[in-house]
């Protein structure tokens, strides 16, 4: 049984798929996608205990993504994803009640530690 | 305020737009590449557990890496180009290197709204002798208007055509208007005059929005000097004075 499942959501396809190998040699079951749109799509067909989803996305901002994920799955918890000069986005989405933020380039220790503080392992 | 101070304002928000768009694309090839350099870590502390290092997947991350070197690489130059447009008020612009140019330096805001984009280049040169950066900011405000004036999603045409031995670049979009940013379409005739051109506001079809953008092929005589920076405002007058 995997410890986690986590669905990861960031525009840069490269870096998806990279963290996705990553968090997959650490024993973390994990799906990745491209666009707000799909992971809305997907989490209407599965379950995931924390969304790792970058907060600047073409499309549907991350706010809105956020928002509509939460409707389907209330219990996901957020971890968000920001660059340096887009701060006060991580902000906005504390506020809306994310777990934490991580500022781009992201630490995978850092990563793995606030996944698991975010579901209390 | 000011025509000059509004040029000075302007240029300088356009001209932090595009970085920050850049800035932006720049972190997030930062960011892969740790990653896949954070992957080889990764394979290494398995391998050295006991199992065989694989070969070949260390091969296909070292190409991953390598590609986006080059992107970063291609980005930095584009920027570095677009920098230098600031250095000289007038040269001779090729404007199919130009446009396609600002094609990737927009890409960000473009994808933001999902949209598509068509372009239709002639197959001859176009030269103008003209200012580089008032002739992208000049664009770079249509193909913005143009998005801002319909939803998300929307096919957005760039046409460059040689007229009267100058240039008519055309910006279209498909959508009906929504709504219009009238402040930004105020000022597209300003950027115009200084290029000595002139503005059309044409509405397509379909009910889309379409701005077509007339160059000559030199500049008037009274835009050939650089903005200067070190000029006081008279506060009285609300003009410049040198």
């Amino acid at each position: 049984m995997a410890l986690l499942r986590v669905l990861l959501i960031d525009d840069e396809e490269e870096l998806v798929l990279t963290l996705v190998e990553r968090l997959m040699l650490r024993g973390i079951e994990v799906e990745g996608v491209t666009s707000g749109a799909d992971a809305i799509g997907r989490v209407q067909e599965k379950k995931f205990d924390v969304a790792v989803l970058d907060m600047k996305m073409p499309g549907i901002g991350g706010l809105e993504v956020m928002r509509r994920i939460r409707e389907e799955q209330p219990g996901i918890k957020f971890l968000l994803m920001t660059g340096r000069g887009s701060l006060e986005e991580g902000e906005e989405g504390m506020q809306e009640g994310a777990f934490a933020y991580l500022l781009k380039p992201i630490n995978i220790e850092d990563l793995m530690k606030k996944m698991m503080e975010a579901v209390g392992v | 305020m000011s025509e000059e101070k509004r040029l000075r304002e302007k240029g300088l928000a356009f001209f932090g737009s595009i970085t920050a768009s850049f800035s932006h694309e720049i972190n997030n090839i930062m960011a892969i590449i740790a990653e896949l350099s954070g992957l080889m870590e990764d394979l290494l502390r398995v391998a050295d557990l006991g199992h065989p290092p694989q070969l070949e997947r260390f091969r296909r991350i070292s190409e991953r890496i390598g590609t986006q070197v080059k992107r970063g690489e291609e980005m930095i130059k584009r920027l570095n180009r677009f920098a230098h447009t600031m250095d000289e008020p007038v040269k001779t612009i090729d404007m199919t290197h130009l446009l396609v140019d600002l094609i990737a330096l927009s890409e960000r805001p473009r994808t933001r709204r999902r949209a598509r984009l068509e372009t239709r280049f002639p197959e001859e040169t176009i030269l103008l002798v003209s200012n580089p950066f008032l002739l992208q900011q000049a664009v770079f405000s249509c193909m913005e208007l143009v998005l801002d004036a319909s939803h998300d999603n929307q096919l957005l045409r760039l046409i460059l055509e040689n007229q009267d031995g100058g240039a008519r670049i055309t910006v279209a979009g498909e959508d009906p208007i929504v709504k219009t940013d009238e402040a930004a379409l105020s000022f597209l005739p300003v950027l115009m005059e200084e290029l000595g051109g002139k503005v059309e506001v044409i509405s397509t079809d379909n009910g889309g929005l379409s701005l077509v953008l007339s160059i000559p092929y030199s500049l008037p005589e009274d835009s050939k000097k650089p903005i200067d920076n070190r000029r006081k405002p008279d506060v009285a007058s609300g003009k410049s004075t040198a």
